[in-house]
């Protein structure tokens, strides 16, 4: 079977540069013995393969033996070098210790100039306003949340806002529906008084 | 017309076998000479290094740094240069020398090193805006092994191969440098370059293409 052109011009690299093997390039030297137009492709290769070989060929009117005696003697001498300076190259720990002290130095010193978080909810104290009045509207109260366990009825019915169950032990926090919400009752809100400055009793 | 016979021409100069040890430089001290010519593989001479001889490390430098060299100049175009990248590429591979697998050929190993430091050589040297053909502008051939043509010729044509180089991209230029003038086939270059057999010989394909391209703008006078 006559491979077609296309074939033949895959193998042309192969075959100009002596690279296929002796069935491979018989079959090509059949072909270009026909075909005119691989024949050229294969002679444009063969001229490019040609012109660079002839680099190889003409050198550098430079470049010379001694040339190279004396390339291999500075090669040598900074093999001498590297040498030298890896077997006297200072201990890992004497280079990794001060990098270790300055992020320990950077550490430190961010630790102690970040800002402070906030207390934790569990010790924070409950939020007092000064502007309530207890259940009997006697004196100076504090929003107090009424807690309760389960099935204690001492702070009344369930029915009374505080809710049954786990929920029950809460009261959402709000202004609204307390009685004793001066912003809504129109009172003045009660200052506490203390002794020796603003007591009006005094 | 005598229909030519369309097949490889034979190389002018013995074909250069990349694993096969180099002449003897002249100017060697005897026993790295005799060390670098003695049938001893560069494998064994990378084990003797290890252990902490010297002498067997000179001896390898002697055997490849005319390739190392010739290989860096063809790509880079300059002789300071090549000199360099040789030097730097001896230093890389005797820092990395306990790396080396022994599995697989030593020169496969070093020409990458070289390569990689060529190429990173002839970018530097492109983006600097400069061109790699100073030394070569004036070159004789070697009248020795020179094809049967006139001198003058020849020194124009491989003037105008250089330019012609000098105008590829790196990566085809990489190829056409192993292959066309160092004689590596392409199942050799391909783990020097890092690439597929397939890649390989597109690229060598392409760059002789594009090679061919140039060289008939050329000739044609467009670009010089």
């Amino acid at each position: 079977m006559n491979p077609s052109c296309a074939e033949i011009r895959t193998r042309l690299d192969g075959f100009v540069g002596g690279e296929l093997d002796a069935a491979s390039a018989s079959v090509v030297a059949v072909h270009l013995r026909d075909c005119a137009a691989c024949r050229r492709e294969a002679t444009g290769l063969q001229q490019v393969v040609h012109r660079l070989l002839g680099l190889r060929d003409a050198g550098h009117p430079e470049v010379d033996d001694s040339t190279f005696a004396a390339m291999h003697a500075a090669t040598m001498h900074r093999i001498e070098v590297e040498v030298d300076r890896t077997t006297t190259a200072t201990p890992w720990v004497r280079r990794v210790l001060p990098i270790a002290a300055a992020a320990g130095l950077f550490v430190a010193g961010w630790w102690m100039t970040r800002e402070p978080s906030p207390p934790s909810v569990f010790v924070r104290p409950p939020i007092g306003s000064p502007v309530a009045l207890d259940r009997a509207g006697v004196g100076p109260a504090t929003f107090v949340v009424p807690m309760r366990q389960l099935g204690d009825e001492s702070l009344g019915p369930a029915s009374d806002g505080f809710g049954a169950g786990l929920m029950g032990r809460w009261r959402l926090r709000t202004l609204e529906g307390l009685d004793t919400d001066p912003w809504h009752s129109g009172r003045e809100p009660a200052v506490v008084p203390v002794r020796g400055t603003d007591d009006p009793r005094r | 017309m005598e229909r030519r016979r369309l097949v490889a021409r034979p190389r002018t100069g013995p074909t250069p076998d990349p694993s096969a040890p180099t002449a003897p430089i002249g100017g060697l001290p005897a026993a790295i000479a005799e060390l670098a010519n003695a049938p001893i593989s560069d494998a064994e001479l990378v084990r003797r290094s290890l252990a902490g001889q010297q002498d067997p490390f000179a001896a390898l430098v002697a055997r490849y740094q005319k390739r190392a060299f010739w290989i860096a100049f063809h790509v880079v175009g300059r002789v300071e240069d090549a000199r360099d990248v040789a030097q730097e590429s001896f230093v890389r591979l005797f820092r990395s020398l306990a790396k080396f697998d022994f599995s697989r050929a030593f020169y496969t190993w070093f020409y990458r090193i070289v390569m990689n430091l060529a190429i990173d050589q002839l970018r530097k040297i492109r983006s600097g805006g400069a061109s790699s053909l100073e030394d070569f502008q004036g070159g004789l051939p070697d009248a020795r092994e020179a094809p049967a043509e006139a001198p003058m010729e020849l020194e124009e044509q491989n003037g105008r191969v250089w330019s012609v180089l000098e105008r590829l991209d790196p990566k085809f230029r990489a190829v056409l440098v192993l292959r066309d003038i160092h004689g590596l086939s392409c199942r050799e270059i391909a783990p020097i370059l890092r690439l597929t057999h397939a890649t390989t010989r597109w690229r060598l394909h392409r760059g002789r293409q594009v090679f061919r391209e140039h060289w008939e703008r050329t000739e044609r006078g467009g670009e010089r």
